[in-house]
């Protein structure tokens, strides 16, 4: 299988990842900061050190401030549900994943919030900072938005969005699903306060694990429980990361993450971007010249996009066209990808796009094969 | 030199306080704080030395602190 769908997942592991949930299944299989025995408390160590590194990875300097979570959308949840309160007005992009826009419906329909949605340009910056800047109230406590979309790759002007919210003492969350581990992240120079990663994407860690890096007070809980701290007191302590960790810990995942970033700061971030993009680059290239293909961005310049395209055949569902991609062996995502917002931008509801993402293990070749798929005939004729 | 247990609570903070003593030349170990205890199940930093200027390296790097329980 042809595996162009790392936006969904890095399909395929590195070795020193599905090593380093073997270690902990085999090594460290005790649940850290619970009980005191050694074997807790060298887990404990291994976790810890998996925080100081998600740390230095961000240029961060607090590492206890860094959670783990579920996902990137319990992270985005985490952040929406336990920051607003009655009457906060909140500004969106029009780019966004609905792990940003349902809790933010969610809390709009239950009286709780007001919310905004900025237009952003693929060919402006300053027109989307200004955008976000008209939409500014007295009542606007977060600006939350996408590093880079998931349908597009477009990237945000987040180092300014930061600004601006730091201008108007606005809280600053990111979404940064598709870009940690591909886009460099620095959190204080960016001014952002609440991080949201999928580190099963970028950063090549197993699923079922997020991180969340809060460097502001989350005062509203989503879940409450054992944290293997303060434990005669009924109420869930104040200090992180405890207050945002109860229940144990997905151990395995956060050693493969552990491992992940190892492998990631090996190849160097700049390297891993700048190899996805050239065969995005090259793919939009050659999808360009097919005639009855459609692009939905101007070419994706460095330092504008992120490892990801959306394309389509005119008036064919992209899912039919993912589907028979799909017999010939090549996995891509047909559909809305779960942001209809950007879809309601590009004019691409009814059919949705074809999206592809290269990971760090894709090739020339890979992408010559796609378009070679993409101009042969009896693929012409199965989408028919 | 005194001992003590410097109670932060969280295991997070436990080996963080140990780490840095530690870099700064102290001797520090991580502690079980019992389940007798007021505050309950938790973790603390078994340290030797002036409780003061240990107090304040760990305040400095935003270790909180629980409790301190001399030995």
């Amino acid at each position: 299988m042809l595996y162009l769908d790392n936006s969904a997942t890095s399909g395929q592991k590195p070795a020193v990842v599905k090593n380093a949930v073997l270690t902990a299944l085999e090594n460290f299989s005790a649940n850290p900061g619970r009980s005191g025995h050694t074997l807790s408390v060298k887990t404990a160590e291994r976790i810890y050190s998996c925080r100081e590194k998600i740390a230095d990875f961000f240029k961060y300097s607090h590492p206890e401030n860094v959670i783990f979570t579920l996902n990137c959308t319990h992270s985005i949840n985490t952040v929406l549900k336990g920051v607003l309160k009655k009457g906060d007005h909140v500004i969106t992009s029009d780019l966004e994943h609905n792990a940003v826009i349902r809790p933010l419906e969610s809390l709009k329909r239950n009286g709780i919030i007001e919310y905004d949605v900025a237009h952003v340009s693929f060919t402006d910056d300053n027109e989307t900072v200004e955008n976000f800047r008209r939409k500014i109230k007295r009542e606007t406590t977060l600006i939350i938005c996408t590093h880079a979309s998931n349908v597009t790759g477009f990237i945000l002007p987040i180092k300014r969005l930061g600004a601006l919210c730091k201008e108007h003492n606005i809280l600053f969350a990111v979404d940064a699903a598709q870009s940690a581990g591909i886009i460099d992240i620095n959190i204080a120079e960016f001014g952002i306060d609440y991080l949201c990663v999928a580190p099963h994407k970028g950063l090549y860690a197993p699923m079922g694990v997020g991180v969340l890096v809060a460097d502001k007070r989350i005062d509203n809980v989503l879940i409450e429980g054992g944290t293997g701290s303060a434990s005669a007191l009924s109420e869930q302590p104040s200090f992180l990361p405890d207050r945002l960790e109860s229940g144990t810990l997905n151990v395995p995942a956060v050693f493969g993450l552990s491992a992940g970033i190892d492998f990631v700061n090996k190849k160097g971030i700049s390297t891993i971007y700048s190899h996805e993009l050239s065969l995005i680059q090259r793919a939009y290239m050659g999808i360009n010249k097919i005639s009855n293909a459609v692009l939905y961005t101007p070419f994706p310049q460095k330092g504008r996009f992120a490892p990801v395209l959306s394309f389509n055949l005119k008036n064919v569902q992209s899912n039919r066209v993912a589907e028979v991609l799909n017999e010939y062996g090549i996995a891509v995502r047909g559909g809305l990808h779960c942001a209809p917002l950007a879809h309601r931008m590009l004019d691409s509801l009814n059919f949705g796009t074809v999206r592809i993402s290269t990971g760090v293990f894709n090739n020339n070749k890979n992408i010559d094969y796609l378009l070679n798929v993409l101009k042969n005939k009896d693929f012409t004729r199965k989408i028919k | 030199m005194e001992k003590f247990i410097i109670v932060t609570g969280t295991i997070t903070y436990a080996i963080k306080g140990r780490d840095l003593l530690r870099r700064m030349g102290y001797k520090a170990s991580i502690e079980r704080i019992t389940a007798g205890d007021r505050i309950g199940c938790g973790y603390g930093i078994l340290t030797f030395g002036d409780t003061q200027i240990i107090k304040s390296i760990l305040n400095n790097n935003d270790i909180k602190i629980l409790d301190i329980r001399k030995i």
